[in-house]
């Protein structure tokens, strides 16, 4: 079994790691745009730029995710559970993660119509990753479900690519960094209800062949 | 402010349906844009614009906020959380919505960076509408706007019942909406209005078990703050005492909590511990200004006046935006006058303007009036005392108002008139908040064995009454 704090450390770490790479790979950016603007092709730097801001996005949508890890680590974060409707946040989601990815075609299906108490915020930023994660490494199709099974609110997001490699995907994030993963389980864990507590499954296979990533919320 | 039904029509697309020029409904609403930072309030007035809104106000700080709301009140809010000068938008939101300055009607969205709000509108009574985490895109402040004026537009009956203090046809309306077809994903929002509402039409047994029902789903802060409240109306105050415990147990940043763990300590007649519970929570929200007219009060009926008047005096030189300046002044004479300050009292008096005396509700010139006849004193203030004793005798004053009556019925000898107040108070909900304070009072003029048997009688009669 993992030790929580030390974990928390090295993925902490890591997600520094990524996100420096990602300021140096903007900051390249902005001084090739400069480049352009005094070569007298402003038009040019244009594209550049929109990539840097894309880059930089990242980095701050990283860097945000770094700062839940170390709360949650910390249990700085008890959970804030209110009531929420299911097809709300999915909907909250899908317009986070944008829709458009390079043909791939997402789709949703919501079976819960009811509302649901959990920490709105803390579950919609696992289902974001999770679903990122997902366009990611997908041929041609994601599909995010939410439906209630044995009493609990299941999350599954699915995808047709290659499936989680046997070898425990401690970045399953699809970077070095295993951040997400780990803000997810932690999630997970922290809805506990009725006696019962969340989890996260990780499996390969169902309806698209992919990986399959699941939130049980209780 | 647009009406339900020209909502439902902008948001309804099948009305669309015979328009050659289709209708974006977020241009005919009007916003207010409160935000202290000016690059963030440009980046939200950007967004609304980009969602087709025009009419936009913009406010830069909680001050500018409300007198902006006052002048013209807004469809839809968007306010961040953190205002500058130590202000927050929940603080404004709290003070706006329980000085009915601001409509349920009225969308309210807070925007933060702060992922610890999140931890406050899980907790609290009085939450936004809805909030949305920065950085966020058009498309989610439009797609969160949108659900929240669908909302609006479902329960605005109930909401205009609500206001007139029709609370039957409130609970009514509650009802048929639940059974509605579109009441199914708002099941949950009915269950809450229902038992906030039965608690502001004080049947207090039906908001105690509306509020049970809620805390089987989840031990909701606010549901069991609503329990305590509930309790504390039907004077079971330890059970109360027990839920307010629970509730800052879960929410140790939840103020309001320690608020009302306060009254119910007064209720109990642990004035110590209220004092100090509120001197605690003052001290960590000290620009809630209501807060330390509590911590007045209580000091006040603890006996410590000097507190009460520094506290009532620092919260007359900075609450600008307050809704009750005259019972602030009123409370200034009251600490003044007990604490032996007879020349900050008459100060006091002596700023009142003729127009703020014409404005004196009937209870506040009787209080008014029994204060300036003690400050008289002798002949002059007996002869004043005399004009208001006739009024004293019908009228039904609040705890600190009655007080005041006691004090001035007893310096004026009118034993009679002291009595039937004292009983009147002793016989009331607010009997163990006034006792100690009553005691004092007929102490201070020797008649400490007097009130005793007042107070055996009265509970005498009380306790005949249950039989």
């Amino acid at each position: 079994m993992e030790l929580e704090q030390p974990h928390a450390i090295d993925v902490i770490a890591s997600g520094i790691h990524d996100i420096k790479n990602e300021l140096f790979d903007a900051l390249a950016r902005i001084g090739a745009a400069r480049q352009s603007i005094h070569a007298d092709e402003p038009a040019a730097a244009l594209p550049v730029l929109a990539e840097t801001e894309v880059a930089l996005s990242a980095a701050a949508e990283r860097l945000s995710k770094l700062l839940s890890a170390y709360r949650l680590a910390r249990h700085e974060n008890p959970v804030a559970m209110v009531a929420v409707d299911v097809s709300d946040l999915v909907e909250d989601v899908l317009i986070r993660v944008g829709t458009t990815r390079r043909g791939i075609e997402l789709a949703s299906d919501v079976r819960c119509k009811d509302a649901w108490i959990c920490d709105r915020e803390l579950v919609a930023d696992s289902l974001v990753n999770a679903l990122q994660n997902a366009l990611r490494h997908a041929r041609s199709a994601v599909r995010i479900e939410a439906d209630v099974v044995d009493a609990m609110l299941r999350f599954s997001i699915a995808d047709d690519g290659p499936g989680f490699p046997t070898e425990m995907p401690a970045h399953a994030d699809g970077t070095r960094s295993g951040v997400g993963l780990f803000i997810a389980r932690r999630i997970a864990a922290l809805h506990f209800r009725h006696g019962r507590k969340g989890h996260l499954a990780m499996s390969n296979g169902g309806a698209l062949g992919g990986a399959i990533f699941t939130l049980d919320l209780p | 402010m647009l009406e339900a039904d020209i909502l439902a029509s902008l948001f309804d697309d099948g009305q669309a349906l015979d328009r050659r020029i289709p209708v974006n409904p977020y241009k005919e609403l009007r916003y207010l844009v409160i935000e202290d930072q000016e690059a963030s309030r440009k980046t939200l007035q950007m967004c609304i614009q980009s969602m087709g809104g025009s009419s936009i106000d913009l406010a830069a700080s909680f001050n500018d906020a409300v007198n902006r709301i006052q002048r013209h009140m807004p469809d839809v809010i968007v306010c961040d959380y953190m205002l500058g000068s130590g202000r927050t938008g929940q603080q404004l939101l709290e003070d706006l919505r329980r000085s009915s300055r601001l409509p349920d009607t009225v969308a309210f969205l807070m925007v933060t960076a702060e992922r610890t709000y999140e931890q406050v509108v899980s907790a609290v009574e009085l939450a936004p509408d809805d909030y949305i985490i920065k950085p966020f895109s058009p498309e989610t402040l439009r797609s969160r706007m949108e659900r929240v004026i669908r909302k609006k537009i479902f329960f605005h009956a109930f909401h205009q019942l609500k206001v007139t203090g029709d609370f039957d046809a409130a609970i009514a309306e509650l009802d048929a909406l639940e059974g509605a077809e579109e009441g199914r994903q708002y099941r949950f929002d009915i269950f809450r209005a229902r038992a906030e509402t039965l608690l502001a039409a004080e049947a207090f047994q039906a908001a105690y078990d509306s509020y049970a029902a809620i805390l089987e789903v989840h031990p909701f802060p606010w549901a069991l703050a609503g329990q305590a409240r509930a309790l504390r109306q039907l004077t079971r105050y330890d059970e109360a005492e027990q839920a307010v415990d629970s509730v800052l147990a879960a929410a140790p940043n939840y103020f309001d909590a320690y608020d009302l763990k306060a009254d119910i300590c007064c209720d109990l007649g642990k004035f110590d511990e209220a004092q100090s519970i509120l001197q605690q929570a003052a001290e960590r929200t000290p620009r809630n200004w209501q807060r330390k007219r509590s911590l007045s009060t209580v000091a006040k009926l603890n006996g410590d006046f000097d507190t009460a008047r520094k506290l009532i005096e620092e919260v007359i030189a900075n609450d600008r935006v307050g809704g009750f300046p005259i019972g602030d002044r009123i409370a200034l004479v009251r600490t003044a006058l007990e604490g032996g300050d007879q020349a900050l009292a008459r100060k006091t008096l002596g700023e009142l303007t003729a127009e703020e005396r014409e404005a004196l509700g009937p209870e506040e010139w009787l209080n008014l009036e029994c204060l300036e006849a003690r400050m008289e004193g002798g002949e002059a203030g007996s002869k004043r005392f005399d004009r208001v004793r006739a009024e004293l005798r019908r009228a039904n004053l609040p705890v600190d108002s009655a007080l005041d009556a006691i004090r001035a019925a007893l310096e004026f000898s009118d034993r009679q008139l002291a009595d039937q107040m004292a009983d009147e108070l002793l016989t009331g909900s607010e009997a163990r908040r006034a006792f100690h304070a009553m005691l004092e009072i007929y102490r201070r003029h020797d008649m400490e064995d007097h009130f005793r048997q007042l107070q055996r009688a009265a509970a005498a009669r009380l306790l005949q009454k249950k039989h």
